[in-house]
């Protein structure tokens, strides 16, 4: 089990970084535990990418060093203070973690099942992703080959320096550490949409049967494994939008923080995480309303913001500045009606196969409930970022010049992977929150 | 736990549909189409492996395989075994849009014969040679 290393090692530094922010562990809320462990996520994949910027090349003792002082380093900010409290967690946080279990169990014994016949991962998984992390921990000094001549090269890293993370706190270039990773963030997928339907709901029956409707969908487990970058994405939504949720009803610098580092992390994990995040720092006008004139807001979450994004950008615009040929577009489409009934059959088509567990009750359901009953702060949030984010790719679907029938073969089942799990919650939330 | 009974009874459906296709899925009991989601567990690019002593300091080497000369991006065989040898082979990067400018050029062939042919137009010698499916071959630069 040593694959845990970098998760615990992770969750440890996600864990001072809230303390810091928040003046407080967050072991009276699970879901603010989970935002630990992604924040630590994405600050350790940070470090392998700027340890390799600075250093001109992969050294695994550097960064275990860097790891080991930047968490001596926050310690030190948080005055020294034991990071586990004298209860380990309130009472009534490890009963709702200890319901979840039977059901987490369940997700762990099909995950691996499934990963057993998957251990490289699809297609992605080995041709992006983990060749990546491959290629950075063999190219030595020539590690900017990749930017100059990889495949589409110019996708954010957080994944493939995630898995050279693990490498080095595991001590080996394994294929057991992405595949293993994949399943832990799945698992994280999972209790992300748990906790999200029951702080909104509050109801732990209804939360349970959300979470469980999730590990019941094939395609949402069989996809779960692929290593693909889609599942730290589709934790992140559910996670970003419960922050920004959250900013409603709670408005302080530290939650601006918090959801600051979280929309950068996401802008590293993928191109529609970056589409994701500039969605939402929309949203954020329309949730705040006067406490953010007074600069109590802005300040600290666009500062927070840039400390991840600087990275991204140098990543994007600086190491890889070749031009992407691969998105290129036509407006001439746009007046193509049979593209957009051909994009809307195909989804059609998707959602009603078994595979994918009867999501199309999702859109069904939330139009009856649209004419039912008043939306309130929360789903209004969460079906304005979901109508944008399926109106800007399905726009991309119409205009794309590549062949449209490939285009969606090979991404339309990705993209239904990011916004299932916010896709759920929206419509548990819609069905059975109490007005 | 659960106040309404349709609660329970609809969180047993879904569990038994639920165990039903994950543990069909898993035990391999599925239909072809359905394994296309699936990967395997082989070591992806392992045939080319052998290749990598060769191939050792080599930044960069080009990829020719008679699969799909013409358009080889929407080619997906040629896109899959290219990009599998890329994972095997890294970091050596393999060029398949200008494969012939480089010194040192992998082919992936599936025509056994074509190698002769192939050696003679490029002015080329076989550094390693696998079955005559798999060969790193080496240009002689004036």
């Amino acid at each position: 089990m040593s694959e845990l290393i970098p998760f615990i090692v992770a969750l440890m530094m996600g864990l001072i970084i809230y303390r810091l922010i928040h003046r407080q562990y967050p072991w009276h809320e699970p879901l603010d535990v989970l935002v630990s462990l992604w924040l630590g996520t994405g600050v350790c994949s940070l470090i392998v990418f700027y340890s390799i910027l600075f250093l001109g090349g992969f050294n695994p003792f550097v960064i275990q060093l860097s790891v080991c002082a930047v968490i001596l380093l926050l310690c030190f900010s948080c005055r020294l203070r034991p990071l586990l409290p004298t209860r380990l967690i309130n009472t009534g946080s490890l009963g709702v973690w200890i319901k979840l279990m039977p059901l987490m169990l369940l997700a762990v014994i099909l995950l691996s099942g499934l990963s057993y016949y998957n251990l490289f991962g699809d297609w992605d998984a080995w041709s992006f992703w983990n060749f990546r992390a491959r290629f950075l921990v063999e190219a030595g000094q020539y590690w900017q080959d990749i930017y100059a001549y990889g495949i589409q090269a110019k996708h954010p890293w957080l994944l493939p320096h995630w898995t050279v993370f693990g490498w080095v706190m595991t001590g080996a270039q394994s294929a057991e550490f992405p595949c293993f990773s994949a399943q832990v963030f799945t698992l994280m997928t999972i209790a992300s949409v748990f906790f999200a339907v029951l702080s909104l709901v509050g109801q732990l029956s209804v939360a349970l049967l959300a979470a469980l409707w999730l590990v019941s969908i094939p395609y949402f487990m069989i996809h779960g494994i692929s290593q693909y970058a889609d599942i730290l994405m589709a934790g992140l939504i559910v996670i970003n939008m419960m922050l920004l949720v959250r900013l409603k009803a709670q408005p302080s610098s530290a939650q601006a923080i918090t959801l600051g580092m979280m929309l950068g992390i996401m802008c590293f994990t993928k191109d529609e995480g970056m589409v994701s995040a500039v969605i939402m720092v929309f949203l954020i006008g329309h949730v705040l309303t006067g406490w953010h004139r007074k600069g109590h807001f802005y300040k600290p979450f666009v500062l927070s913001l840039l400390v991840i994004v600087v990275g991204v950008l140098l990543q994007k615009y600086w190491m890889w500045p070749a031009p992407q040929g691969v998105n290129a577009i036509s407006w001439g489409h746009f007046f193509d009606y049979q593209r957009w009934y051909f994009i809307l059959a195909y989804f059609l088509k998707v959602y009603t196969h078994y595979l994918y567990g009867g999501i199309i009750l999702i859109p069904i359901l939330l139009a009856l409930t649209a004419v039912s009953r008043r939306w309130d702060a929360a789903s209004g949030l969460m079906v304005r970022f979901l109508l944008v984010f399926i109106s800007v790719f399905y726009l991309l679907y119409v205009l794309v010049r590549q062949d449209l029938e490939w285009r969606l073969w090979t991404t339309s089942y990705r993209l239904t992977f990011q916004l299932l799990p916010l896709g759920i919650v929206l419509l548990f939330y819609r069905l059975f929150a109490k007005r | 736990m659960f106040k309404h009974s349709w609660f329970n009874f609809f969180l047993a459906a879904v569990l038994l549909i639920m165990i039903a296709i994950d543990l069909r899925i898993t035990n391999g009991f599925i239909s072809r189409g359905e394994r296309l989601f699936l990967g395997s567990n082989s070591f992806p690019g392992g045939q080319f492996l052998p290749l990598r002593p060769a191939l050792s300091g080599i930044r960069r080497v080009g990829y020719y395989s008679d699969l799909a000369p013409k358009n080889p991006d929407v080619s997906t065989s040629f896109m899959f075994t290219m990009q599998r040898a890329q994972f095997a082979l890294a970091p050596t990067m393999l060029d398949h849009y200008t494969p012939f400018v480089h010194e040192h050029i992998i082919l992936y062939l599936k025509n056994k014969e074509s190698l002769p042919r192939i050696l003679k137009l490029l002015k080329a010698v076989v550094v390693v040679n696998l079955d005559n499916r798999i060969v790193l071959i080496r240009r002689i630069l004036p």
